[in-house]
């Protein structure tokens, strides 16, 4: 028997072992088989992602290849001997992408939390900051809602809903550290990377909760003019979520754009989208992350400004 | 008069208005357009195509300004959101 899981509202199962997952607690119809085997010959070998007729291969060297067809099925072909880890990273990271793309969601790159019932989401690329922000409120009792990709769709009202994702957030060692942690307990997010999976401790979050806003994590330099938490309207709005697409650009290569661009413009109009520059560095990161807690708790129209530095 | 232009709306676009402003969204690359209050009222005329010179002689009433001046005005417009795929522009033979 395949195990079961449930990620981003879908329930999953799958051939090998997904530990980071929250396993499946009703018998519902598999929406997602993952499937380990050898992909179909004639497939390109070219690296990255491709199209093979519908479907699209993601070929990732010395880790595995994966097939991704009808935003139902995962082929993984892993390569002899390549750790469990990495063929998982790649399968729940780009492969699951495209397959959510396959169905038309919209998978934002984003981390998400849970504040007073509602879903606060931390857009931005690899590096933004948005795990050190997500383990912020986690240590300070805000469940994760969702790591890295957060799928949001719209309920019958219209209004944004945001679905679980995986329920841990990944940091370097040395913000483990700083949190107090010992980086050897933990997992490592790929083999020989310094960077480590780290459970949620405060239980997942297994219904989809209403989307309050999104925040643009950027970086600002300490004497900046602009305030640092700014509401984006208009275009800035939707171009923010366009360049903040999980995986957006393999819709280029298997079409939906339109339908993306559609979905991208209704969240625009249905919730607010704020940047959020902040002050680099360990020990600016609570100061930082308080005025974000503070904004994210506070009336729609505040506007955070940094107090003028001194001289 | 100079030359006249047939203006249309480029096709794959997806409009809709975002906080009070029109956006323009093009679908094949993912560009993301804002709209000026003249633009949006323009975009609104070429619902259906329309002349160059018919668009400049409805805004040179509208906001009472000096017809030649709109005519330059307007085909600067036309010509930078053409440059920007939003729009055709067809030759329609000399003005009237």
């Amino acid at each position: 028997m395949p195990d079961r899981y449930k990620l981003f509202g879908l329930c999953v199962e799958a051939e090998l072992s997904l530990p980071e997952l929250v396993p499946a607690d009703d018998n519902q119809p598999a929406d997602v088989a993952i499937r380990l085997g050898a992909l179909p010959d004639g497939l390109t070998a070219d690296s990255g992602a491709s199209m093979a007729d519908a479907a699209m291969v993601l070929n990732i060297p010395d880790v595995a290849r994966y097939l991704i067809s009808d935003g139902r099925d995962i082929l993984v072909e892993a390569l002899a001997g390549e750790s469990e880890r990495n063929i998982r990273l790649f399968l729940l990271g780009s492969a699951f992408g495209a397959l959510l793309h396959q169905r038309g969601l919209l998978p934002l790159h984003a981390n998400a939390i849970e504040v007073d019932g509602r879903a606060i989401g931390f857009l931005g690329h690899s590096g933004a900051g948005k795990s050190t922000i997500a383990a912020w409120f986690h240590d300070r009792g805000h469940p994760i809602l969702a790591d890295d990709v957060c799928v949001v769709t719209f309920g019958d009202d219209g209004r944004p809903l945001a679905h679980p994702g995986i329920p841990r957030f990944r940091l370097w060692r040395d913000a483990l550290e700083r949190r107090g942690g010992d980086a050897d307990q933990y997992q490592r997010s790929f083999d020989g990377m310094d960077k480590y999976d780290v459970p949620t401790s405060l239980g997942p979050t297994r219904d989809p909760i209403a989307l309050d806003r999104l925040y643009l994590l950027g970086k600002s330099e300490p004497d900046a003019l602009l305030p640092a938490i700014r509401r984006l309207s208009g275009v800035a709005a939707v171009d923010a979520l366009i360049a903040n697409t999980y995986r957006g650009f393999y819709l280029r290569l298997m079409g939906g754009a339109a339908r993306h661009a559609t979905a991208c413009i209704a969240l625009a109009r249905a919730i607010p989208i704020y940047t959020a520059d902040r002050i680099w560095g360990h020990d600016c990161l609570d100061a930082e992350a308080m005025k974000l807690d503070a904004h994210a708790r506070g009336v729609d129209e505040t506007v955070i400004t940094r107090a003028p530095a001194a001289g | 008069m100079g030359e006249d232009f047939i203006v249309h709306r480029r096709e794959g676009l997806i409009e809709a208005e975002v906080d009070g402003e029109l956006v323009a969204l093009h679908v094949d690359n993912g560009t993301c357009y804002g709209f000026n209050v003249t633009a949006t009222q323009i975009w609104a005329m070429i619902a259906e195509p329309k002349r160059m010179s018919e668009l400049t002689q409805a805004l040179a009433a509208e906001f009472d300004v000096d017809p030649q001046t709109c005519a330059a005005d307007v085909h600067d417009l036309l010509k930078d959101l053409e440059a920007d795929g939003l729009v055709e522009m067809r030759h329609a033979g000399a003005a009237s």
